[in-house]
Order: structure tokens, then sequence, then C-alpha cells
């Protein structure tokens, strides 16, 4: 009987092989199917992407010029309204078309800026002035020729059956432009958009990001940086061991940047920076995971006062608390003749087994905190507050020197206000009475700013 | 800031920088950010991490895996306001990119393996 099978044993094998191998066949066409199917679905996202950009782009031109030839507000109003939709829907196309992050930035930046632009005309609530009627026509001739650009982009994906999954792939493998026309058409476009002439936008501006303007001091060297860090964190040790040592031009703040070795755990490093105008550390971190909390948050707090103190930043105001992880992060700003200077923020975060300052920045603080002049207003709390929404209920009120939308610091009055259960704050500019902001308080058991919201 | 925003934002540090300094986890994410308030990206975190082609941990499935404390801890910091990264908007790791337009950009430091440019 095992002879029988033994002399057949070639013949069992290579059967077996033949099933293996058409098995396998079968399996491989069938996941070859699948692929295609995978990626039919993803070519027709990036189609859709690209499609409603080209369309987003007409529209932006169609409603501009239906703004501009408005007759009464409302009407004005509502086609600039629909512009900044389209600007901002088109946007988030630009982010979906699969080009790669740099090779759309032209034309990204300009429909944020046209987005702020035509929300800031329509903010007023009155007719667009001249000058508004000016710049929306300056923005409908670059529109136009955007729009018109991604069309013929659009005729060549259509003509050509361009797909998109292709383009990505030789993004990916970064291939040269001229493989594929529909890339050298985006250069050109990108090129053309640099091309336009500077726009005078004047207070149709969102100023994401203010000048620095408390950095204005000597450039110090390496050398003198380095000991004003060490002094920055000689509470760790004295004579700390530096591995790491770097000048950083490029930085939004130029800087330099300092590892230390810890003492006592060789897994864990310091950082220091130190701002190369002036010399202030702005950063620090000097982190590590904590244990079970063993301090409250008052205890905690007076860590981060003294630290601060310790290193002559006094005048703070706590703004906020956030607390998770083992860790509590304390937001400060600084505080004048009852004036809090929301521009000149500072945090710290302790550890709270210990009490250990884990990090430190003051970006805020050491970008706008100067001498400044006299901050005086010229309408009273109660000329203000009659600004309110008559529904609010009005729970505190304090001055503060906030940015408004233009980068600028201007004097305000924060009303802090109740409407139902929700907290927010209303800012009235004190000189001018009008309506700044309004910020929503994340309700928590201690009613804080939201992270970030007034980082520069 | 949504507190899903924060997992997020833990998920792409853990995806695209485990391992590295801390100070360097924080700057990715602080990357991430400074993307979401600048005029040539996204506008909303999620929109800047799904970009196509933008980040390779969101490309080959790591985004996918469970962040550590670390990652959380370094998502805090960005969140509120940490920039190790000095305001930049892209960064690469010189030993796995192959992109060669991405060593044109302006080099603002290097922290880890990755370097950080405008």
């Amino acid at each position: 009987m095992r002879g029988h099978i033994v002399r057949r044993l070639p013949w069992i094998a290579a059967m077996l092989a033949v099933a293996l191998a058409a098995g396998s066949l079968f399996w491989g066409l069938g996941q070859m199917r699948v692929k295609n199917q995978l990626l039919t679905r993803l070519e027709n996202t990036y189609q859709r992407a690209f499609h409603d950009l080209a369309f987003n782009l007409g529209a932006i031109d169609a409603e501009l010029g239906k703004a501009t030839v408005a007759g009464s507000p409302e009407q004005a109003m509502i086609r600039l309204a629909a512009v900044w939709r389209q600007a901002y829907v088109a946007q988030a196309n630009v982010g979906q078309v699969p080009l790669g992050v740099a090779k759309l930035e032209n034309t990204g930046r300009f429909l944020a800026r046209i987005g702020d632009a035509v929300l800031s005309i329509a903010s007023r609530g009155t007719m667009p002035t001249a000058e508004d009627r000016q710049l929306l026509s300056v923005l409908r001739t670059q529109a136009k020729e955007m729009a018109t650009s991604v069309a013929a982009v659009q005729a060549t994906v259509l003509g050509d059956n361009v797909r998109w999954t292709d383009l990505e792939m030789k993004t990916l493998l970064d291939r040269a432009p001229r493989d594929s026309q529909v890339l050298g058409q985006f250069r050109a476009l990108e090129d053309q958009i640099q091309q336009f002439p500077e726009i005078t936008f004047g207070e149709h501006v969102n100023v994401a990001r203010p000048a620095p303007l408390a950095v204005t001091a000597e450039a110090i060297t390496q050398a003198t940086a380095l000991e004003r860090a060490r002094h920055f964190v000689r509470d760790i040790g004295a004579d700390l061991q530096l591995v790491g040592q770097t000048e950083v031009l490029e930085a939004e703040l130029p800087h330099y940047s300092f590892i230390f070795a810890h003492p006592k755990d060789a897994n864990r490093h310091i950082v220091v920076e130190v701002v190369r105008n002036g010399g202030r550390v702005f950063q620090m971190f000097n982190e590590r995971q904590p244990q079970e909390a063993t301090m409250d948050l008052d205890a905690a707090l007076q860590r981060a006062h003294n630290f601060l103190g310790e290193r002559d930043l006094s005048n703070l105001e706590l703004l906020g608390i956030e607390e998770g992880g083992g860790s509590a992060i304390f937001t400060f700003c600084h505080i004048e003749d009852g004036i809090l200077f929301y521009p000149d923020l500072l945090r710290v975060r302790v550890a709270l087994d210990s009490g250990e300052i884990l990090s430190y920045e003051g970006n805020g603080h050491v970008m706008f905190h100067r001498p400044r002049g006299n901050f005086v207003g010229q309408i009273g709390i109660t000329e203000a507050q009659a600004r309110l929404n008559p529904e609010l209920e009005v729970a505190d009120v304090r001055r503060v020197v906030i940015f408004d939308r233009q980068g600028r610091e201007v004097l305000c009055y924060e009303f802090t206000v109740a409407r139902g259960r929700e907290e927010f704050l209303v800012f009235i500019n004190a000189v001018t009475g009008r309506e700044e902001n309004i910020v929503r308080l994340e309700p928590r058991p201690l009613p804080m700013l939201p992270a970030g919201i007034f980082r520069p | 800031m949504n507190p899903n925003d924060m997992h997020m934002l833990a998920r792409a540090i853990y995806g695209e920088a485990r391992g590295e300094p801390f100070e360097g986890q924080v700057a990715v994410a602080a990357v991430i950010l400074n993307r979401v308030r600048s005029q040539l990206f996204p506008n909303t975190i999620s929109s800047v991490i799904y970009q196509p082609l933008a980040f390779t941990a969101v490309a080959d499935g790591q985004f996918y895996l469970r962040p550590n404390d670390e990652a959380y801890r370094a998502a805090q910091l960005a969140v509120n306001g940490w920039d190790p990264s000095g305001g930049a908007l892209y960064y690469f790791n010189p030993r796995t990119a192959t992109s060669a337009f991405i060593w044109t950009r302006p080099y603002i430091k290097t922290i880890g393996q990755h370097r950080f440019l405008r």
C-alpha cells in the first residue's frame, strides 16, 4: 500500500503544485480586482475635490461681481458672505487635491486673504465704501484669472482622462513636472498668483501674528546666552553637563537652544531656549512622567509663583489652570494698574507629585512685554455695558489689553457674561466702543480661557 | 480645544515621532497647529493631519496606533502654546525623506531625527 503511494508521489506533488499555482493565480487576480476598486474610489474623492475647487473659484468670481452691483447693504452682505463661504470651501478642497503640501501655497494664501477681506467688509453692516469697492474690484480681477486657469486644467483633466492617483504617485516619487501637463499647469498657476500686484487690504486683514515689539534689544552672544540658560535652571543643579547647543536664526524668534543632561536621570534632558535679542529665556523643558498626585492646585500654584518670582517675573495675574496627567499648566499674564495685558502671556507646568517645574513658556511675554504708554479709555463702564447684548447677565468686568483683528493692542472692557448656563467674555473697546471679540469660557471646575486663544 | 482634537494630535505625535526626544514630539504637534493657524494650509486639525501627502504616518496607518502617555503630555504642551520648532510649517527625517523639494525650504533647526523648516 505504501509503495503504491510512494510511486505516485511525484504525480501527487505535481498536482499539488499545479493546484497551488492555479489557486494563487485566482487569489492574485481577486486581489488586483479589489485593489483597482479601492483605487477607483480614492480617485473619485480626488476628482471631486478638484472639480469642486474649479467650481468654487468660478463662484467667487460670480459672487464678487454681484456684490459690486448690489444696491442695498443686505444684498451686498449676502453676496460677500457667499464669497466667503466659497473661499473657505475652496481652501478645504485645495487641501484635498493630492499635489503635495507645498505646491498650492499661493493659491491657499490667496483664498484665505480674500475670505478675510470680504468677511471684514461685510461686517461693516453698511454698504461697502469706495475703498472697499476698489479692493473688491482688484480681488475680482485676480479671482477671475485664477478661475480661468483652473478651468483650463479642468479641461486637460477631463480631456486627457488624467488620474489624480497617478499624479499623487509621481509627486511621491518626486518625478519632474514635465512628466505631467497638469502638474506643470498648477506650477504656472502658482507663479501667476505670485506675480499678482501687491494688494493693500487696509483694515480688512486678519493679523494672526503681530510683530514682536518687545524683542528689540541687542543680540547677545552664545556664551552669554549659555550663562542665562544655566541661571534659569539653577534649581536643578549648579554645574549641569551641556550636551548640545545650537544657534537658531531662521525661527520666528531667533534664539539659542541648549540641552543639558539631567544630573539624576540619564534618560532625561533639559532644554532651555534663550532669545538672541535681549537674552530672555522663552522656553524650557524639564519633562518627565509624573507619578501619583500629592499636591493640591494651590500648593502647585505657589510653586509656580516662586519659580517665576525668582526669575524677576512678577506682576502676574493667573488666567487659567489646565490639569491633567499628573500635572497642571498655569497661564499668567502681566497686570499693571489693574489692567490685564493678555499679549504678555506666560505658562508654567508643575508636577503634582513633587511640585517640580516641568516646563515653562513665555513666548507672549518675551515678544510683547515692554514699557507702554498709558492706555486711556474714553468710554466709561456704564456706557460700555450699554453696548452689550441686553439679554446678557453681567457677572464681572475688568479692563484688559488685547489684540484687535488688525493686530493692534487695544484697551477693552472685558465683561464676563452669562447666558443661561454658558459663560462668555465680551470685549468692548474702551476708546471706540466697538465689540472687539467674544470668547466662550469652557465649562470646567475653574472657568478659564480656552488654551491658546490669545497666543500670538 | 475639543478633547478629541487632543486625541488626534497625540496620535499624530505617536505615529510620527515616538522615540524622539520629548521636545521633538511637542514640536511635531506644534507644526500641525502652526499649519492650522497658517493661511497656507487647511483650517482644522483633522484636515491638516489628513491632507494627502502631508504625513507619512497618516499614509501608512501608523496614525491608528494607540498613543502612549508621553504623546499626550506632548500634545497638551503644544495645545497650550509651547513651540520648540521655532514656528515651523514643515519637518522631515533626512534618512527617510524621498522628496528633493523638502530640502529647499528655509531650515530652522534639528531636534532628534527631524529637521524643521519654514
